[in-house]
């Protein structure tokens, strides 16, 4: 069994050829994924928020989209791995439940769209998505391959596809 | 820019006095929601709060598991901003319909619409016992949407809530909830994560009577 790095809200790990990271039940939540297939480099990144400027730049940076985003880029490189060669992947954004209707609260939408606006920013080619919809999913980025196995439910089974 | 009091330090640092004065608040609501599900049913139900814990939002996913559960959510406003949750596992939600209607638990093995539609009027009336006790106690009204219901992985659900405190501190709540039908277990979680500045509220109704 390789060995799996579970990633939490608003946190992000990195690694090398081999091994699994890891993120469990993404709902409002983007999960990115950024993989150099040259190097085998890659990492996930959980973030729970948009914009660490629009919060005033509060708490844990990893627990924004874009000040997060540019953590996990800063360890891939650290690690050989080059951004600009490197491919990523989008999951989550989900809006869970159709009676919360505040624009505050819409905050899978946003998630993914400044997810997108930074990967473009940083000249990352965003390769896969499954953002969106009602459901919550959960990713494990194998670093041997790059692939992503996603876990997602659909009218209360699990459902699993690889991206 | 979301305003920007220090919520952090406040939760991070609740003593054990304070804490256990949360405890108590939400034992009243909990009881109060048993008696309404009790009175709907005519079955006997405990709901208890033995603890609250106050945990990393980072580390949520693994406090909370992955499984896949069934969750009824209510978004409470006005006095008290927050997130209600009743969550169930699939096979506790069939058993509590199975009690609901009088028959033998084990009765029904799927988990249609009618079991979702049962599940969420129950989720409504704990969820509004539970609101009723707390806008009582403080003394102000708390409105609440409309019941929905999903069925997902638990961190998922509790995200976008977890969002919403995320915007102010790194920390949250946890309440942690055991309820009886007749006497049988059920794993279920009642769960409400407030808004931080309505946590402070509820802290300082509570002693404000001691400072």
């Amino acid at each position: 069994m390789p060995t799996e790095i579970k990633v939490g809200i608003g946190d992000y790990a990195v690694g090398k050829k081999e091994g699994i990271i890891s993120t469990y039940g993404l709902g409002s939540c983007v999960g990115i994924t950024i993989y150099d297939r040259l190097t085998k480099v890659g990492g996930l990144l959980h973030a729970l928020l948009p914009e660490a400027s629009y919060y005033g730049n509060k708490g844990n940076p990893a627990k924004y989209v874009d000040t997060g985003l540019q953590l996990l880029i800063r360890d891939i490189q650290k690690l050989g791995g080059n951004p600009r060669r490197a491919e990523a992947k989008l999951f989550g954004g989900a809006h869970m439940f159709t009676n919360v209707t505040s624009e505050k609260l819409m905050i899978g939408k946003r998630n993914v769209e400044v997810a997108k606006r930074e990967l473009k920013k940083y000249g990352i080619r965003l390769v896969a998505e499954d953002t969106g919809g009602k459901g919550g999913r959960t990713i494990y980025l194998d670093l041997s391959t790059g692939k992503v196995r996603m876990r997602k439910v659909s009218g209360g089974k699990v459902i699993e596809k690889i991206y | 820019m979301v305003e920007s009091e220090d919520y952090e330090e406040y939760i991070k640092n609740l003593d054990e006095f304070a804490k256990s004065a949360l405890v108590e608040t939400f034992n009243i609501g909990a009881s109060r929601a048993a008696d309404a599900l009790s009175e709907m049913t005519g079955l006997t139900v405990d709901i208890t709060v033995p603890e609250i814990e106050i945990t990393s939002i980072k580390a949520v996913p693994e406090k909370v598991g992955e499984d896949v559960k069934v969750a009824v959510y209510i978004q409470l406003s006005g006095g008290f901003e927050g997130h209600a949750f009743f969550f169930l596992d699939f096979e506790d939600a069939l058993r509590i319909f199975d009690l609901m209607m009088g028959q033998e638990p084990g009765t029904t093995t799927e988990f249609d619409d009618m079991v979702a539609s049962a599940v969420m009027e129950m989720g409504n009336i704990l969820i509004s016992a539970f609101a009723n006790a707390l806008s009582e106690f403080l003394g102000t009204e708390i409105n609440q949407t409309p019941p929905d219901i999903a069925i997902d992985f638990t961190p998922a659900i509790l995200d976008f809530a977890l969002a919403d405190v995320g915007q102010h501190c790194d920390y949250t709540i946890l309440l942690q909830t055991e309820m009886r039908i007749e006497g049988v277990k059920f794993k279920e979680h009642f769960t409400i994560i407030p808004h931080p500045a309505s946590m402070k509220k509820v802290v300082e109704t509570l002693l404000g009577g001691f400072v």
